[in-house]
């Protein structure tokens, strides 16, 4: 009920405040099948003409124009810290010539860039809504809400330096989520078949290395004879899961007519979208660094003609263009880098006796009862006097509460457990410990041992870690402590449901289960920093965002097969 | 009080809504929790009161008058009296900040110690564990040779929570070389020790101390009349009858293992007048109260098959 009102109210405002969006009688996602709707469009440059940018005059003309425009905050990026996953911008995609669009991670705003990766504009989204899916046409962008009831237009001749806010709207039924299929062929092949255009043949997507391919997706096509296509294939799982990237290019006939390969060195983290093909046939990656964010551009060469390309001939798919370096600033929570999570000068063997057994059954039980905790935040959990809600570890401030936790919410009934760094609680003790006036959740994280690495007793929830040793009824673990009470798997397609998927010193996620389909991705448990989550939430990711990450199974598990007997 | 009633409520009604799970924690146990969250031994940190059972804070506190005669505080004693006592930390170049724990050798390569001592560094949490040892060293200013550690060997059945079984083995990367002769571990059981005066070392801080200072850098001794099992009987650790502890109290005036004494050795001797570990400083988290002056310290000899089946293990098949 609060959700919805909020939306009256953003929406309510964005139609005051926003020039450049779409106003739609308000009318909800359930009740309508289609607004009528009319198109407030500020003065704007006229389309660019397709695969050609613009010429020099009108190109100049932007540039002073920008240049007269004030500064816009650059793209944040946050890094990752040992035992914390950063933030870095995500759903990147391109618009027209020299413009492109990218979500910030800390203040969830639309980053407009131009090609020499400046920000020139900025908008706000409505708090509630979360980017699922980009949808193109040739003459708007649409942002899909996760839950799909929502979508937002982005028109490609926006201003971008104008913009302020931009407004969700119901989603029309007129398929803005393209009706695409995917089926499975084989281990290395997979089907696209666009029902939504009459012209596309089924597209026959084949693994380029022979490893398994694991996604194969459209990315937005442009006004152009083209259709794009990434795909993915997981080229190991262990000791780490490594993953290839490819963006192919089809004609509308059907025909592969280019590609690339993506390396994904050099991400901090993958975000979910990442790649983005112009109408000049350019792929734009968005790469987030650990020194921010760079644009890398790639230019299609023929596609192979042998059937497995060796891994040493990867580079010559795809011609490397120029890297530019986008407006970012990478957030550094004081004193980061204090005790890097460098290797041990000597490996310590840590000997212990064999974990407890459980099942897999109550393992997945133990991670769901995170989600229904149904606790009420009370005052003393929210605030708390001479209790500053900021993280500046050497003034003595460790605590941040969660983003999502506002004073409304005092008096609510609250599902998930928060994120709590350095937490363990278990849904039993987390009552508790709120029933005590612990204040909920703390996203504050350092590495000091100075500062007994920015540990607030007084706080209750659990941390990645803590919620998988949680599951798996074991005491703390920090996230390179559960290799010594698992065992790393060789295959993904040994994974199974209460296993973990880890990457050591930074982040562990309980696996669940596959996501339904074809294509494989994986569905997790997980309690996390991002400030789409803030505490124990589900997530479905796709390979490539699990890169680096090892597959685990708990010793003490005990199949459920086995328990029975 | 209030608080006090509303958690035994809660911890009712939640004892009821899940049954078959285990029981709501007490708020003794959530202090002991939110310690352990400090990620130092527990050993390190000021001590805590809550894990006293029964004891008032107004106990705790250090008399201000000590009655008449000088204030006898813990010997210094010199390193080369006591080769076999180690330091354990966890940063070669701060040695006095890193200190976690006292430690003893009790064979060429091998460091025993508390187990809670190895808290952190067993869990890879919050770092990957950097554990050294310190040998020869009186002063943790003037530290001595430093050797890290390769294998930690914590007890099968340490429970943090019930503190029974404290105890973890370190093996340490000597390179070979013979760094100083172990202490021995055979020895005559507790049962015949007590009433008998042992040696504590480590480079603690004691409960009057602790009114001035919270560290302290030099190796100390404290002797200690071994009592048996009666301090369980003075609302101590009752929970710890039979687990393998036994009791002790300091011969000196409001002087006890009180902080970052754990790990330490409890040095007895047996009828030869050879020295042996008789047991060793586990939890002293609390303060031993200034009226019945007892704690609780693990009893070594009843871990000795366990210890000397560590050491003898091949190490290819340690895991």
């Amino acid at each position: 009920m609060r959700v919805r009102a909020s939306l009256w109210i953003s929406l309510a405002a964005a139609a005051l405040l926003s020039p450049a969006v779409l106003v739609v009688r308000a009318v909800h996602a359930d009740l309508v099948q289609f607004a009528a709707s009319r198109v407030i469009l500020p003065k704007a440059p006229p389309l660019p003409r397709a695969r050609q940018d613009a010429p020099d005059s009108e190109r100049k003309a932007q540039t002073q124009a920008t240049a007269a425009q004030p500064a816009f905050k650059p793209l944040t990026v946050v890094r990752n810290k040992p035992e914390e996953l950063g933030q870095v911008p995500d759903h990147f995609f391109w618009l027209r010539p020299n413009l492109m669009a990218v979500q910030d991670p800390v203040d969830d705003q639309l980053v407009f860039l131009n090609d020499e990766g400046r920000v020139v504009g900025r908008g706000t989204l409505p708090p509630d809504f979360t980017i699922g899916e980009i949808a193109s046409g040739p003459n708007i962008v649409r942002l899909i809400d996760k839950n799909g009831r929502r979508q937002m237009s982005i028109a490609r001749n926006i201003d971008s330096g104008a913009i302020r806010s931009i407004q969700a709207l119901p989603i029309t039924p007129d398929g803005a989520t393209r009706a695409r299929l995917v089926t499975r062929r084989s281990a290395d092949v997979l089907q696209l078949r666009d029902e939504g255009d009459a012209r596309a043949k089924p597209l026959e997507i084949r693994s380029v290395t022979g490893a398994r391919l694991a996604q194969a997706y459209e990315i937005p096509p442009e006004p152009d004879h083209f259709r794009y296509v990434v795909s993915e294939e997981i080229a190991a799982a262990s000791p780490a899961i490594r993953v290839r990237v490819f963006v192919r290019r089809y004609t509308h006939a059907g025909e592969l007519t280019g590609i690339v390969h993506v390396p994904l060195e050099g991400f901090e983290i993958v975000p979910h979208d990442f790649i983005s093909v112009g109408a000049d046939g350019i792929v734009r990656v968005m790469v987030p660094t650990a020194a921010g964010v760079i644009l890398r551009k790639y230019e299609f060469t023929a596609p192979p003609r042998a059937q497995r390309v060796r891994e040493e001939d990867l580079k010559h798919l795809g011609r490397s263009l120029r890297e530019i370096s986008v407006d970012s600033q990478v957030s550094q929570t004081e004193p980061s880098d204090q005790f890097p999570a460098a290797p041990a000068p000597v490996h310590v063997e840590v000997v212990l006796p064999p974990p407890p057994p459980i099942t897999r059954a109550a393992i997945l039980a133990n991670a769901r009862a995170f989600l229904t905790v149904n606790w009420v935040l009370k005052a003393d959990n929210y605030s708390r006097a001479g209790v500053d809600n900021t993280c500046s570890p050497r003034q003595g401030n460790i605590w941040v509460r969660p983003r999502h936790f506002t004073r409304d919410l005092i008096g609510k009934t609250i599902g998930p457990m928060p994120y709590r760094w350095g937490g363990d609680d278990t849904p039993q003790t987390f009552l508790l410990r709120v029933e005590w006036g612990a204040l909920a959740g703390n996203l504050c994280t350092c590495r000091d041992p100075t500062l007994n690495y920015c540990i607030f007793a007084e706080s209750a929830g659990t941390d990645c870690s803590g919620f998988v040793s949680s599951a798996w009824g074991i005491s703390k673990r920090g996230t390179s402590g559960l290799l010594d009470v698992t065992d790393t798997l060789k295959d993904f397609s040994e994974l199974r449901p209460g296993d973990a998927i880890d990457w050591p010193n930074h982040h562990v996620r309980l696996f669940v289960g596959m996501a339904p389909g074809p294509e494989t991705a994986f569905m997790v448990l997980e309690s996390s920093t991002r400030y789409d989550c803030e505490g124990v939430c589900e997530a479905t990711y796709r390979p490539s965002e699990l890169s680096g990450y090892r597959l685990l199974r708990f010793r003490g598990v005990r199949e459920d097969a086995e328990a029975k007997r | 009080m209030i608080r006090i009633a509303c958690t035994a409520a809660l911890a009712c009604v939640l004892l009821g809504a899940a049954a078959t799970s285990a029981a709501a924690i007490s708020r003794e146990e959530d202090t002991i929790r939110d310690l352990t969250q400090i990620f130092r031994s527990p050993s390190s940190v000021l001590p805590n009161n809550a894990f006293r059972p029964n004891s008032t804070l107004e106990q705790e506190k250090p008399p201000v008058d000590i009655g008449p005669g000088p204030d006898e505080r813990p010997e210094r004693v010199p390193i080369r009296g006591f080769p076999w006592v180690v330091a354990l930390i966890d940063d070669k170049s701060q040695p006095q900040r890193s200190f976690i724990c006292a430690g003893t050798l009790v064979a060429p390569d091998w460091v025993l110690t508390a187990a809670h001592c190895t808290f952190s560094w067993a869990r890879r949490w919050p770092a990957d564990p950097r554990a050294y040892v310190l040998t020869g060293t009186e002063n943790l200013a003037k530290p001595g040779p430093t050797y890290a550690v390769s294998r930690i060997v914590v007890h099968p059945e340490y429970d943090p929570r019930t503190r029974r079984n404290d105890l973890a083995l370190l093996k340490i990367e000597t390179g070979g070389k013979r760094i100083a002769l172990p202490l021995a571990l055979d020895g005559p059981p507790i049962g015949e020790q007590v009433g008998q005066i042992a040696n504590v070392l480590g480079w603690g801080v004691t409960n009057r101390s602790l009114a001035t200072r919270a560290t302290s850098e030099s190796l100390q001794i404290l002797q200690a009349v071994v009592r048996d099992d009666i301090c369980y009987s003075a609302l101590n650790y009752p929970e710890l009858r039979g687990s393998g502890v036994f009791c002790a109290s300091s011969l000196l005036r409001y002087h006890d293992t009180c902080a970052r004494f754990g790990g330490g050795p409890i040095v007895m001797r047996d009828p030869q007048g050879r020295q042996y570990l008789g047991g060793m400083v586990s939890w002293p988290a609390s303060c031993p109260p200034a009226v019945d002056k007892m704690t609780a310290y693990l009893d070594v000899q009843k871990f000795v098959p366990w210890i000397r089946s560590v050491i003898a293990m091949p190490t290819e098949t340690k895991r």
